[in-house]
């Protein structure tokens, strides 16, 4: 692989991920500026504090289905009205995401572990380590997500619709975009002066490696990581709608709104509100994702 | 423009294309690998009901008859050798070849994504324009807004959104499908007014990246030494903006586009099956909730190798926009 970066590296990060040194107290004074990072927060607080704590949204039970009220539209006693069991659809909603922020924020720990190991070896080492590597993220690179994702979900999990086989089915594809801007980072960071003092003074590579080169290449992997934290939870709701994720057992967003659609154009309350949680709580995400991007890397300020 | 680098053009192709062998033969590997790790019978499946009823010599011939028995590395061998002489087996959810599936469907599919892409390129590069034009300002807000709040949204939720409302509640447009289930024929006008939906809510979802990209690369542009001096020389504005920013600014852009097949195959295959549009994407769903192995295992190795040859295209056009990247990859 050339030193020159290609385009479609430049693709995977396009805010030119550079060594840029993350000082904790500008990124927060940076941060704190910004209003959409308050409302970024506000929308996160709200969710996970739903996920946590679903009691203090609703003291409804999702359970409580009754057949002789399906389909009801938004009313005083159902604020979101009920689905075809009869049950809440508010309460659903509410009670819905802890399973959907779980996976979103299962996969983005896993796809950063995995991509931050392997571009930071690919990186650091260079010369076959990166070539062997480089190859392996490009097969990875070459399936789309979700492709990849409904093949092993359809096939080895045998839609048994667990949450272990959606977290483990986007993992397994979606580490690459990390891996390959870590990569990217680390070869910048490599060649500065104080990695080659280190490695003049003695020091061992997993050293370097893990106490200098990968505190400072990581900035840009974090802030793709929170993006990628929407993206995943939409990536579960995309796979669930499709029947292909979380079945009957788990309550999700995507979940919902797969038992929902047949009905939409009849009844589309009960699609709605699942789909309207879904997107505040990915809105949130993006937002923090964006403000952080601007307050690491000051080039891309607005 | 006659100094094009053809050689080191053709040299970069070539070792991409050698390249493409091996990274498609891992990934029709995995997809059988895949297969035999799965709990799923393909007897099961081909036989149906039958399967229940049927007695266990019959099973056994028909798994032998299948080649179910046998180690999942020689059916990919065997597969691999069919489909160098172009027969890529039976689907077994749609019952027909999978070479003529894909005949059939490929062209609805390419049809949508081109009309969908050229649509993103336009509205993407006029809101990215408005939005760099005085950075900040009203408009700069409205469409950033606009892009973040369109990318928290899934793509099939904006498609049933426009279902609901151009099909049922305004009645212009119809909801899905190919043509209406009235008529038999497939006439231009049928199949132009039911492109219209899908097309259009493909192409917004891939607006966001497309107008945000505009607008960051427009906005670096008019802050170049050109583009002061067309100002300093009393230039209008517009003048500055269109002929002189905009067309260093969207290069880089268009060079990218290439990277994106991932994400339009992705927006396709939702697209396609919220508008029961009967292209190749929507085949895929269909194939995963069958576990139709055939088909999936043709349709992955037809996505990574659009993928790969997006790839290419991305770096070729790269390297002609600008000199200083060597054609080495």
């Amino acid at each position: 692989m050339s030193d020159v970066h290609l385009a479609s590296e430049a693709a995977a990060a396009p805010t030119a991920p550079g060594p840029t040194v993350l000082a904790p107290s500008s990124v927060w004074h940076r941060l704190r500026a910004r209003p959409l990072f308050w409302v970024a927060i506000s929308l996160i607080t709200l969710f996970v504090l739903m996920a946590a704590v679903p009691s203090l949204f609703t003291s409804v039970d999702p359970e409580d289905c009754n057949l002789s009220r399906s389909l009801v539209g938004p009313n005083g006693d159902h604020w979101l009205g009920t689905d075809v069991q009869g049950c809440d659809v508010y309460a659903r909603s509410v009670h819905a995401t802890r399973a959907s922020l779980l996976i979103g924020l299962s996969v983005t720990v896993a796809t950063f572990l995995i991509g931050v190991l392997v571009g930071s070896v690919a990186g650091y080492f260079g010369g076959i380590v990166d070539a062997v590597l480089s190859r392996i993220i490009e097969i990875f690179l070459a399936i789309p997500l979700l492709l990849g994702a409904t093949v092993l979900l359809a096939t080895a999990a045998n839609g048994d619709g667990g949450v272990l086989g959606v977290i483990v089915a986007l993992s397994l594809y979606g580490w690459t975009q990390t891996a390959r801007i870590m990569r990217a980072s680390t070869m910048e960071t490599r060649g500065l002066d104080y990695i080659v003092a280190a490695r003049a003074s003695g020091a061992s590579d997993p050293r370097i490696l893990l106490e200098h080169v990968i505190p400072n290449a990581i900035s840009p992997v974090i802030v793709v990581a929170t993006t990628n934290v929407g993206l995943f939870i939409t990536y579960e709701a995309t796979i669930s709608y499709l029947g292909l994720g979380l079945q009957d057992s788990t309550l999700s967003w995507g979940q919902m709104i797969h038992d929902s659609v047949s009905r939409f154009l009849t009844s589309p309350h009960a699609l709605l509100a699942p789909a309207g949680f879904l997107s505040l709580a990915v809105l949130g995400v993006l937002l923090l994702g964006d403000a952080m991007r601007d307050a690491v890397d000051p080039r891309s300020r607005r | 423009m006659s100094a094009l680098p053809w050689a080191p053009m053709a040299r970069m192709a070539g070792r991409r294309l050698l390249f493409a062998v091996p990274v498609l033969l891992a990934v029709t590997f995995g997809v059988f690998a895949v297969a035999a790790a799965s709990p799923f019978d393909p007897v099961d499946a081909y036989a149906g009901t039958a399967a229940r009823t049927a007695s266990e010599q019959t099973l056994e011939e028909l798994r032998h008859n299948l080649g179910a028995d046998r180690p999942f590395t020689e059916q990919w061998w065997d597969w691999l050798g069919s489909a160098a002489t172009g027969d890529l087996g039976h689907s077994t959810a749609l019952r027909q070849p999978v070479s003529e599936v894909i005949s059939e469907r490929l062209g609805w599919t390419v049809l949508l994504c081109v009309t969908a892409f050229t649509l993103t390129v336009l509205l993407g590069t006029a809101l990215g324009v408005l939005a760099a034009r005085r950075r900040g300002g009203p408009a700069d807000r409205f469409t950033t807004a606009a892009c973040y709040t369109l990318e928290a949204a899934p793509t099939f939720w904006l498609g049933l959104l426009a279902i609901w409302l151009f099909a049922l509640e305004l009645d212009v447009l119809p909801a899905g499908g190919l043509t209406d289930t009235r008529s038999d024929a497939v006439t231009a006008g049928q199949v132009a007014s039911h492109l219209v939906l899908p097309a259009a809510v493909l192409a917004v979802s891939q607006l966001p990246w497309f107008a945000l990209f505009v607008r960051e690369s427009l906005v670096e542009a008019l802050d170049e030494d050109y583009v002061r001096g067309a100002r300093a020389r009393g230039l209008r504005g517009r003048t500055v903006l269109l002929r002189h920013a905009l067309r260093s600014g969207l290069l880089p852009v268009l060079t990218l586009v290439g990277t994106r097949i991932p994400e339009l195959i992705t927006g396709a295959l939702l697209v396609e099956t919220v508008f029961s549009w009967p292209g190749i994407a929507a085949a895929t769903v269909e194939a995963a909730l069958a576990v139709d192995f055939p088909l999936l295992a043709a349709l992955t190795v037809l996505a990574t190798a659009a993928v790969l040859l997006g790839t290419l295209l991305t770096d070729l056009l790269y390297g002609l926009a600008d000199p200083r990247v060597a054609f080495d990859g």
